[in-house]
């Protein structure tokens, strides 16, 4: 009788009862060969546990970095938003300023007098205002993007990471469970060599007794 | 594929071939345990089969959904790019120009006051400062240029009155500082807005840009699923390829253990 494919598939099909290795077997090889098949059985059971867990902390990463990188994306939007709106209010305040000292540059100019134009071209409040808005709207953009996310955007590389080492531990693991698969088939293949064996001599003894 | 088409095929076949031998006493426990776990193997091979056939749809719809993402995101890119260079342009080049013309119409109509000098010499420093890096200037450069700057500003001093102009050359110089500084603040207002929509732009790509990264990473995991349940299958199959050996070596070892045993009968006879 030949008994093949036992390991490579017991994982998976239970073809196998391991509970009692050493049932039906006489031998000491034989008990040894079931105790292998025992050990690499709980392995890959162990294996199959923590590839689970690697699959969850995988998805787990992916999640936390692509909240990460729609967080990047939200902050620079507040960040345009701000800057933009700074821009905006002080460049209107530019516009009002400019159309206030109209009236007093034509009051100036139809005076003649100097001083007076001097002062009404001197920059008011709503330009000077303007002006400083405008000046400020660049870096409070970034304030409020927090420099274009990269606080979100670097957590979204270390999660990249976490994912990449989950994906590595995965491979890990399906070696392992490969490799453990090849053991138990050496080892099943023994013990089919063996079991051959031993229905070979047990028809050479019944021919003797011929 | 055809091999699992048959494969399920051979799955309904068992299955029926169970349910008609299970009743039957004519089989022996060995060929009746045969049939068990030929049929539970291809249910398992059907389930595998099933599996990966679902896992192949979900990996193109992915696919799909990664092609539309990296879409979005790299037409996203190119309105936040145009809006960007309009930002740009109305903030920096248009805003910075106009407001170099309304400093010097300033200077003209005042005749060279401190105070008109001043804001145009800001204004060449803000230029200078923002084409630095066009400009090839180094920042320390830069800044010397600045200081330069503002030292001449503090040494020239009230030029009132260096500059004799009539009172239309003043009043046209005042409507062009009227006119660039409106002009500025227009520039500047129409930045900010086209840098608010680059701002969304931008969302909508960086957006874009996640859920293609989403699906891709979705894509590993259902590569991982078809992996798993090609093991399954391929297990399966050995399994059963194993269970039919098994049978046939047991058939024949029962063959030659009976022809022995009724030689050695004859024999002995």
């Amino acid at each position: 009788m030949t008994i093949n494919g036992i390991g490579s598939s017991g994982a998976q099909a239970g073809a196998v009862d391991l509970d009692d290795p050493s049932e039906g077997i006489s031998s000491v090889g034989g008990e040894l060969a079931m105790l292998v098949l025992r050990t690499q059985q709980s392995q890959r059971d162990a294996d199959h546990d923590a590839l689970e867990v690697a699959r969850d902390d995988y998805q787990r990463a992916l999640a936390s970095e692509v909240d990460a990188m729609h967080s990047a994306a939200n902050q620079v939007f507040w960040g345009a938003v701000a800057q933009g709106s700074l821009a905006i209010a002080g460049g209107a305040a530019s516009v009002y300023g400019g159309l206030d000292s109209r009236s007093a540059i034509t009051d100036a100019l139809h005076a003649h007098d100097q001083v007076a134009l001097q002062t009404a071209l001197k920059p008011g409040v709503f330009e000077t205002s303007g002006s400083a808005l405008e000046t400020l709207a660049a870096p409070m953009g970034k304030l409020v993007s927090s420099s274009d996310g990269e606080d979100s955007l670097a957590d979204a590389k270390a999660a990249s990471g976490e994912g990449e080492q989950a994906k590595w531990r995965i491979d890990d693991l399906k070696n392992n469970i490969n490799r453990s698969n090849d053991i138990s088939d050496k080892t099943t293949q023994w013990l089919s060599s063996a079991v051959d064996k031993d229905d070979a001599s047990t028809r050479a003894v019944l021919s003797n007794m011929a | 594929m055809s091999t699992i088409t048959s494969q399920s095929t051979g799955a309904q076949s068992a299955s029926s071939a169970w349910s008609a031998e299970s009743s039957a006493t004519a089989l022996t426990p060995e060929e009746r345990l045969l049939a068990l776990v030929v049929y539970s193997q291809l249910n398992q091979m059907d389930a595998a089969k099933t599996t990966v056939s679902l896992s192949f749809d979900e990996l193109a719809r992915l696919r799909q959904e990664v092609k539309e993402a990296v879409d979005r995101a790299r037409e996203a890119q190119h309105h936040s790019g145009l809006l960007g260079a309009i930002s740009s342009f109305l903030g920096g080049d248009v805003a910075a120009v106009a407001g170099a013309i309304a400093a010097v119409a300033a200077v003209v109509a005042t005749g060279g006051a401190a105070a008109a000098v001043l804001a145009v010499i800001a204004s060449a420093a803000s230029i200078a400062a923002q084409h630095a890096k066009e400009l090839g200037i180094p920042p320390g450069v830069a800044v010397a240029i600045g200081i330069v700057a503002a030292g001449a500003a503090l040494c020239s001093g009230n030029a009132s009155g260096l500059l004799h102009v009539s009172d239309a050359v003043k009043s046209v110089a005042c409507d062009v500082k009227l006119v660039a500084g409106i002009a500025a603040g227009a520039a500047n207002c129409g930045a900010g807005a086209t840098s608010i929509g680059k701002g969304a732009y931008d969302k909508d790509a960086q957006n874009a840009l996640a859920d293609a990264r989403f699906s891709s990473g979705q894509q590993d995991v259902t590569n991982f699923d078809i992996d798993d349940a090609i093991k399954s299958l391929s297990a399966s199959l050995d399994q059963q390829h194993a269970v039919f050996d098994a049978y046939t070596q047991g058939s024949k070892s029962d063959q030659a253990s009976c022809s022995l045993v009724l030689n050695n009968f004859s024999g002995a006879a």
